[in-house]
């Protein structure tokens, strides 16, 4: 393929000749030449075979991370390589190794579907496009906050065995209450102090600790424009999801989740890992692109109709929508336990937009606070410090 | 090797004028060009279409006759003055191009483009000294050498028509 500067020069070689001609004066015909000599070097200096091989592991990144990528490019040329994630510039002669090192930032799932590469000669008039299919994708996690303990935990438990203590009575750890010994009490459970004293076998009775049924509700839609201020919502808010499905996988309780963001979408509750990567593999679509028409009505009507009464509903939301607080007052009254988490960017902006919009949204959580849990959170702080304290 | 780019643009021009400074007339009439060019120049700068990157490139090159008008064409003085002030045009083109869109240009380009000029210089020496350089036949055989290497180098590769596998 010739380049427009190949076409260029032999337009430049004309029109000088040509306009020798026409004023009769040779110096146009002889600033020709140079041009003429470039197009003929380029024709006749060796071409090379050309190609670009890519090399990066493909693993689990958690955003902030830093991935490396190798190319390796053939050719005796310029080239100006682009993929979905990397731009590449240089000149290489025969066989060339560029390395890159990129930091993953924000999440999300980067697909390489395509590399487009372009080569140029030494003096730019012979060049080569390629589309190349390109395969491979990097899944960028959202960055998650360890957390050690959480004091949160549903109300209502389900009779599956698990690590949240409830209020029957069976084999957990944390001790409830002391009764007679009965015929096939196990030994090791004899109080002997309280046998001492009572003078008759007592043994020790421990709360049963039952698994729970967990939804995290992610409520990303965008309302209004800011655009910048709202994808720091999201981000801090996908972020919490996150941390809070991977804290809740550790637990023996089953985790679902509903995103109700331009559309709306959910995952069943299960276990384990397999609960985490599934919620965190649908975390990573999660983007703030066009504003939303969706109601809260469409996650109170999923939550209700696909998960089982008595699950313990934690609700992330920056509480911007009128509707929200009637829907968790019905989920409540539908027996859902409901823990509130409503980030924030206190201090950001002082119009009279912005005002109005806090002033709302105090309003709202002052509503929910008489019926729920809820966590005022300011997302320049981490979360695991207020859920820590919270009960 | 950045600010080479302008620099080049700079006193490309500013010679252009000072070569011009003879006679009003042809001081304006090159003051004209350059106008045009540095418009064309501008344009491309806003809409960074190559074909402005060469109109300008172009007209700057067509300056260059008119700025040498009122000199003698056929000194060998003349011709050299426009291939020096050329290899700064040229220098100009290539550094902006190649800086524009790979980020660097190697020495090897740069060699290449500055050996054109010593050749074509050698070239226009041959043309002189050649009894076909003058005269009709000389002119109709000029035109005859440009039309073919016109065909050569713009006819279609054969790998690009061919729709052989």
């Amino acid at each position: 393929m010739r380049t427009l500067q190949y076409y260029a020069f032999i337009i430049y070689f004309s029109l000088l000749i040509l306009l020798g001609f026409v004023f009769i004066s040779p110096l146009p015909v002889f600033l020709s030449i140079p041009f003429l000599w470039l197009i003929v070097f380029s024709e006749f200096r060796r071409k090379k075979e050309i190609g670009v091989k890519r090399e990066f592991e493909e693993k689990r990144y958690v955003e902030g991370n830093t991935a490396e990528f190798k190319y390796e490019i053939k050719g005796e040329s310029y080239y100006h390589i682009k993929d979905a994630l990397n731009e590449l510039r240089g000149y290489c002669k025969n066989i060339c190794l560029e390395k890159k090192k990129v930091r993953l930032y924000p999440f999300g799932k980067i697909s390489f579907k395509k590399m487009e590469i372009y080569f140029e000669d030494f003096l730019g008039l012979q060049a080569n496009y390629l589309e190349k299919e390109d395969e491979g994708e990097l899944r960028i996690y959202p960055k998650i906050e360890y957390m050690r303990k959480l004091q949160i935990k549903p109300r209502k438990t389900r009779t599956l065995l698990g690590d949240y203590p409830s209020r029957r009575k069976g084999q957990g750890l944390e001790f409830m209450d002391i009764r007679d010994y009965q015929a096939g009490d196990e030994m090791k459970r004899i109080n002997w102090k309280a046998t001492a004293r009572t003078d008759k076998l007592m043994v020790n009775e421990f709360e049963s600790e039952r698994t729970g049924d967990t939804v995290i509700l992610l409520d990303v839609r965008r309302f209004y424009k800011g655009e910048e201020e709202y994808e720091k919502l999201l981000n801090a808010s996908v972020r919490a999801a996150a941390t809070i499905a991977t804290y809740l996988s550790r637990t023996r309780s089953r985790v679902g989740l509903v995103v109700l963001g331009r559309t709306v979408d959910w995952i069943y509750p299960s276990y384990g890992k397999r609960a985490m990567y599934l919620i965190l593999d649908r975390l990573l679509y999660v983007r703030s692109g066009s504003i939303s028409r969706l109601s809260f009505d469409y996650g109170k009507f999923i939550v209700s109709r696909f998960f089982p009464p008595n699950s313990f509903v934690i609700l992330i939301s920056p509480l911007l929508s009128w509707d929200i607080d009637d829907a968790v007052v019905e989920l409540l009254a539908k027996d859902y336990d409901i823990l509130v988490i409503s980030p924030t960017l206190i201090g950001d902006g002082e119009n009279l937009a912005t005002k109005l919009l806090r002033i709302e949204r105090e309003v709202r959580i002052r509503r929910l606070r008489i019926y729920s849990r809820v966590i005022d959170w300011n997302i320049e702080y981490p979360l695991t410090s207020l859920l820590k304290v919270m009960r | 090797m950045k600010r080479a780019i302008w620099l080049s643009l700079a006193i490309y021009f500013f010679l252009l004028l000072l070569l011009a400074s003879s006679s009003l007339r042809i001081l304006l009439l090159t003051l004209t060009v350059i106008g045009i060019s540095i418009a064309a120049l501008f344009l491309y700068r806003i809409i960074e279409s190559e074909v402005f990157f060469h109109l300008y490139n172009f007209i700057a090159v067509a300056a260059l006759p008119v700025a040498l008008e009122g000199y003698n064409p056929y000194s060998w003085v003349t011709i050299a003055l426009a291939y020096a002030l050329l290899a700064l045009l040229l220098l100009h083109m290539y550094l902006y191009r190649f800086f524009q869109r790979f980020g660097m240009i190697k020495r090897e380009t740069v060699v290449y483009v500055l050996l054109s000029l010593p050749l074509s210089f050698l070239s226009a020496y041959i043309f002189f000294h050649l009894p076909i350089g003058y005269g009709f036949w000389g002119i109709v055989g000029l035109g005859m050498v440009i039309l073919l290497l016109l065909y050569f180098l713009v006819r279609p590769k054969s790998e690009e028509s061919s729709n052989t596998p």
